[in-house]
């Protein structure tokens, strides 16, 4: 196989430029004199050929001239002749793109990983004897379980090619191609060649490289760009899952907001899917316009305390790999809130905390204080919420420093007023003696309002629309509240006075109430959104990370505390996977699921979602990859594995022509000079009498050219 | 004679009293400068030889007798008159002007004219005859100036033209011409020198005294000219373009050989060759003959 491929194209689409000198030689003659003479006899006795001689000089003048400018041009074109000939052992990385839009569909109909290993599959066919190959992937996999190093056993090669799947996660060029480098610096071979096949997708492509990296020596690298299909039907990627902003407990029904995002230009009609750690599934219909995002909120059920996780999968768009999403998190068990006084003191609130009163469908189980029993002793198992009223709940110092303590580690109260109670307060300690108004009484009732909307208190009681469900209540009677620093308001009458007001106070969280939690103070506890109202008090707070992490496809979990240990990662969704390790080599995790990572006695849980950026149609199209900005690279369009084989086999023994086109072009010029001027080759001392066609052309000449009458 | 183009007063008057010898006897018609092969009554001793019968007895040197008492016949050489033929090339070729103040026709004209009047003026009889590929015209020797009138009118008549034979021309020439004759050639010469050589020794080869005039211009002899040129032949009307600068001096090498090929061979048939050029005046050229 014989071929010839320019590195700068453009320079070929001059060489029309050659016929110059044709143009000279028919339109810019050299005017000769015609003379009558006695005889020809010793002209051609001289010289018996004298006429064809030259012609032939001529004519050669005129080849050489097209010469010197075609091999100028061609110099310039940074010509690549490919041969056939070469030898010597050959070490080849193959640098196979497993990210997630490698299961795009190439122009063949089927995925552009499946072209892709068809192409590691040829050339792994074609390697000689001697030569050797690594594979390498651009998304680090550990059930592909390549061979490390060089291997020179297609079979073993072969079947390191069927356990290459598809992955959720982007590839890391950078990563990937020092991997690479670092193999082919092993190898003993002068020749070394690295074969990248992709898609050339922007995500991994279009950045340029931090800084700059030598390969070994002699290193040829040659991307492989496959094509991609076009997606015909709408592709909707599956972003992040949010979880409610507070604190979870078990045996509760949450909602959790889950984004989709509509990459295409046409609207996307999907279903969405989720598992949840009890099993549960739900799946949900969802249209989403295009290039537009949507969030979709799916109800789950925390059936046990501990780590919990969902899962959600995405069905009937154009692309699988940014399908998935999936969060791990740790649900603390039914928790208690101590009401500071007898339960008829408390209005609605205990009914709202549980309605059972054993938390089996909130999660929250209502607890009252005897008057024997101190607040001490109640608080060494922290509640969910503490509700009490300032001048009856703290009797002695030693509660109100438990309440304090309580307070500053993260928990919540709420203070209810003291309309009929008048104790000193001097028992109440500094942070709760709280300013109230003169009290209101209406009894048509005061329309409220509600403040701040954008705080979590108010995340559940929110319609379609945005608007909290408490705007229709009215007060009938109340304790205003006196603004204090720090204190944000919650809900206030139409004329701005605060009935509800929420202060934070280190890690806890105290909520003001200034109106009587019962139907007789205001219509709020009849309100469905006043029991979701209660619980968000409750539960203020951020839930307990605990050992759980969210992680992107195809990075790596955290670095463990000591890397000695032993370490054990199984995946509980997502695919089949079980590895152990010491945990400094800690894999990749290139699929969505949920994983448990066991080391030294500890479990700790890892939610991989699926990049969204895989599910772009945009690549490199052009000639030079950013990427590579600072290697030496060639970029080949994939067509199939024959053509690249082809390919290969000709760039191994390509060479460039840049210095012999220039040589050539110098000598052509050269033996233009001598041919044209053959005296000065008879007499090397003296000036030429002729000056070559350049010289002649003079500007009087070329204006005659332009005006015809040459 | 000052009514003739090609002989004006001033040359007639030069040569009057300049004259041409020959190297060999020639056959005259009567008494003249010129030795003739036979022996006759001129007071140039010449040999002795011995008395036959027959012989008249006033030739006996009785000088001799009265010292040997042998009858010996005292010979003298015969002076006579010679024929001169005067051949002119008319070719084509002959129109060629460069740098010279006449076409090389007009001076072998001129120098043709100034050999005739030279060998009239010494009562030799001279004729005209004109050649290209073949004799086109011819004239009967005249001896006398009023002869020579229809041959010098005859001249101003000329026009160069057709391809030029001189092999060819010379052959006919010597069927035309009495033996042992003066031959005189005026022309260019642009033929190949072995068949030019071929016609010379022919005429050489009849007794006859030959004088070779081989005139050329200056500018075709050195090519002074230069650049990209197309030349025309003149008899050939064949066209070659070249570039003169770099033929120049192969061209002067080739012209060069050819002259001494002609001098040479004249030199071996005791032709006398002149090579004359255009711009030299044809009353030095004849005076010089003539001295």
């Amino acid at each position: 196989m014989w071929g010839i491929v320019s590195a700068s194209s453009m320079f070929l689409w001059l060489l029309p430029l050659a016929a110059l000198p044709i143009l000279f030689h028919l339109f810019l003659k050299v005017r000769k004199q015609v003379r009558p003479f006695p005889s020809l006899m010793f002209f051609l006795q001289a010289e018996p050929r004298l006429s064809a001689r030259k012609r032939i000089r001529e004519w050669l003048t005129l080849l050489l001239r097209i010469t010197v400018i075609a091999a100028l041009l061609l110099a310039l074109a940074r010509l690549l002749w490919l041969g056939q000939s070469g030898g010597g052992a050959i070490a080849q990385v193959l640098l196979i793109d497993n990210s997630g839009s490698m299961s795009g569909n190439a122009p063949d109909g089927r995925t552009k990983l499946a072209n892709a290993l068809d192409a590691a599959s040829g050339l792994i066919s074609d390697m000689g004897p001697a030569d050797s190959i690594a594979l390498v992937l651009l998304v680090e996999d550990p059930a592909a379980a390549l061979p490390s190093g060089f291997s020179a056993n297609k079979q073993l090669l072969h079947t390191a090619l069927e356990r290459i799947k598809i992955t959720h996660g982007s590839g890391a060029p950078a990563q990937s191609l020092m991997q690479a480098f670092s193999i082919l610096g092993t190898a003993s071979t002068a020749r070394r060649e690295i074969h990248i096949l992709t898609d050339a997708q922007d995500t991994e492509w279009a950045k340029p490289p931090h800084a700059n990296r030598s390969p070994p020596s002699g290193t040829a690298i040659t991307l492989h760009r496959i094509r991609t299909l076009p997606h015909e039907t709408p592709n909707v990627s599956v972003g992040e899952i949010e979880l409610p902003r507070r604190s979870l407990v078990a045996d509760r029904h949450y909602a959790v907001n889950v984004t989709l995002q509509n990459l295409s230009k046409k609207e996307a009609r999907v279903r969405l899917n989720s598992l949840d750690s009890s099993g549960v599934k739900h799946s949900l219909p969802a249209e989403i316009p295009p290039q537009t995002s949507r969030t979709i909120t799916l109800p789950i059920e925390t059936h046990q305390a501990g780590a919990n996780w969902l899962t959600v999968d995405l069905e009937n768009d154009a692309f699988e790999p940014d399908n998935h999403s999936s969060v791990a998190f740790i649900c603390q068990p039914r928790k208690k809130v101590l009401f500071c006084g007898p339960e008829s003191t408390f209005g609605m609130i205990p009914l709202a905390v549980s309605p059972s009163g054993d938390g089996s469908l909130s999660g929250l189980i209502p607890v009252f204080k005897q008057k024997e029993r101190s607040l001490t002793d109640l608080l060494k198992e922290p509640p969910a919420m503490v509700v009490l009223r300032p001048a009856t709940a703290c009797a002695t110092p030693a509660d109100q420093a438990a309440l304090s303590g309580y307070l500053e580690k993260g928990g919540n109260i709420l203070v209810l007023p003291d309309l009929k109670t008048t104790t000193a307060r001097e028992n109440v300690p500094p942070w709760l003696r709280l300013r109230f108004g003169q009290p209101i009484s209406n009894e048509k009732g005061q329309p409220v309002m509600v403040l701040n909307k954008t705080q979590s208190i108010w995340d559940d009681l929110k319609n379609d629309t945005g608007e909290v469900m408490v705007n229709q209540t009215k007060v009938f009677s109340l304790l205003p509240l006196l603004p204090l620093p720090g204190q944000i308001p919650l809900l206030a009458l139409q004329d701005g006075t605060p009935l509800l007001a929420q202060q934070n106070l280190k890690k806890g969280t105290l909520f003001i109430s200034g109106i009587e939690l019962d139907s007789k103070a205001s219509t709020l506890p009849l309100k469905a959104a006043f029991v979701a109202l209660i619980h968000n008090m409750a539960l203020t707070g951020q839930n307990p990370g605990g050992n759980t992490t969210t992680l992107l496809a195809g990075t790596k979990p955290a670095g463990q505390e000591n890397p000695d240990l032993p370490v054990q990662l199984h995946a509980f969704t997502g695919g089949v996977m079980e590895w152990q390790g010491p945990g400094r080599n800690l894999p990749a995790l290139p699929r969505a699921g949920i994983y448990s990572l066991e080391a030294n006695h500890q479990t700790s849980f890892i939610a991989v979602r699926s990049a969204i950026a895989e599910g772009r149609e945009s690549f490199v199209a052009a000639e030079k990859i950013p990427a590579l900005a600072d290697l030496s690279h060639q970029v080949e369009d994939y067509q199939d594995s024959e053509s690249l084989i082809r390919l290969v086999r000709r760039l191994r023994t390509g060479v460039e022509l840049f210095l012999p086109l220039l040589l050539l072009a110098l000598c052509a010029a050269v033996a233009e000079g001598l041919i044209v001027n053959p005296a000065a080759l008879a007499h090397p001392g003296k000036a030429p009498v002729h000056t070559s066609i350049m010289d002649r052309i003079s500007i009087p000449m070329l204006l005659r050219f332009w005006k015809g009458r040459a | 004679m000052s009514r003739y183009k090609y002989l004006p007063s001033s040359l007639a008057e030069a040569l009057k009293i300049q004259g041409i010898s020959v190297r060999r006897p020639v056959h005259g018609f009567q008494a003249g400068l010129h030795r003739s092969p036979h022996h006759g009554a001129s007071i140039e001793f010449a040999e002795y030889r011995a008395y036959s019968p027959g012989d008249p007895t006033n030739l006996i040197d009785w000088a001799v007798y009265a010292r040997s008492d042998k009858y010996l016949i005292r010979q003298c050489y015969e002076e006579t008159n010679l024929r001169a033929y005067v051949l002119l090339d008319i070719s084509g070729s002959l129109a060629f002007r460069d740098e010279g103040p006449v076409t090389k026709m007009e001076y072998g004209c001129s120098l043709a004219a100034g050999l005739m009047y030279m060998l009239v003026n010494q009562r030799d009889a001279v004729a005209l005859m004109t050649f290209d590929m073949r004799l086109k015209q011819g004239f009967a020797p005249v001896s006398t100036s009023e002869g020579l009138r229809p041959m010098l009118e005859y001249l101003e008549t000329i026009q160069p033209g057709g391809c030029g034979h001189i092999e060819a021309a010379l052959h006919e020439a010597t069927t035309r011409m009495a033996s042992k004759s003066l031959i005189i050639i005026i022309s260019d010469f642009l033929q190949n020198a072995e068949m030019i050589l071929r016609g010379i020794q022919h005429l050489h080869h009849d007794g006859h005294n030959i004088m070779v005039f081989h005139i050329m211009d200056r500018g075709e002899r050195r090519l002074s000219f230069s650049g990209i040129a197309e030349l025309r032949d003149l008899e050939t009307k064949q066209k070659l373009v070249l570039d003169v600068d770099e033929i120049r001096e192969a061209y002067q090498t080739a012209v060069a050989l050819h002259q001494e090929t002609l001098r040479t061979a004249c030199t071996n048939c005791l032709a006398s060759y002149h090579l004359i050029e255009t711009n030299q005046p044809v009353e030095s050229i004849l005076s010089k003959l003539g001295s």
